[in-house]
């Protein structure tokens, strides 16, 4: 059963300065994992997006890790 | 005649929008500590000037960029490792919004800036311990053992039978 952690945490704004919670949805190469891998919904994969493109232009998060 | 009047007031309601806005910058890391907080008061005064109402921010903190930020001061690019991150979450409508967003970008004083819009409710969630809950070890479920009565007598029987 597929479950989206944002939903079951309640979480409704994803803040690009939660970069704890962002990483969670990086490879260790620090790309963006697909939603098949993220399990969250479609809306919620869009906002994901969004913060993580936020958080890496303001350089909380990088673009490629090595 | 009709279809002038009708854009004028969605001309009107544009500007009146009332929109909540967030923006987070990168100060320099040049700065000293003891000179950040008049900084980040006159960035801050700067929102009020332009009419917007405050309704939260964080003070800036230092914190090692992800990577190397070029940022041209003076006609002079000039790269940045480190800076302070803080952020301020206002009130304002639309065109007062852009004006702010002209002023920023010419402020010498950040690396970088961004500005969204967002709700005034605050998006942080709450930190929990993520590596507790999949990487830490579970604890064994405890195993309740029935408490079986204790017969006295076979207890001494079965020290005698030691005894002996």
């Amino acid at each position: 059963m597929k479950q989206d952690y944002f939903s079951s945490n309640n979480i409704k704004h994803i803040d690009y300065k939660d970069v704890d919670v962002l990483k969670r949805f990086l490879t260790p190469s620090a790309r963006m994992l697909a939603r098949r891998r993220t399990d969250v919904t479609a809306k919620n994969q869009r906002k994901l997006a969004e913060a993580i493109k936020r958080a890496r232009f303001m350089g909380l998060l990088p673009y490629i890790a090595k | 005649m009709a279809k002038k009047n009708e854009e004028e007031v969605v001309g009107e309601e544009k500007e009146a929008r009332l929109g909540v806005y967030e923006v987070g910058y990168i100060m320099l890391p040049t700065i000293a500590e003891e000179n950040l907080g008049e900084e980040v008061t006159l960035f801050k005064d700067m929102f009020i000037e332009q009419g917007a109402t405050f309704i939260s921010d964080e003070y800036p903190k230092l914190i090692e960029l992800a990577y190397e930020m070029t940022r041209s001061i003076a006609n002079k690019k000039q790269k940045f490792s480190y800076g302070y991150f803080g952020w301020v979450k206002f009130e304002c409508n639309t065109n007062q919004a852009s004006l702010i967003k002209d002023i920023l970008s010419k402020n010498e004083k950040l690396v970088r800036f961004l500005m969204i819009k967002t709700v005034r409710e605050n998006t942080m969630s709450v930190k929990r311990a993520y590596g507790k809950q999949e990487g830490g070890k579970r604890r064994p479920a405890q195993k309740h053992e029935e408490a079986t009565p204790i017969d006295e007598e076979v207890i001494d029987k079965e020290i005698e039978a030691l005894v002996v």
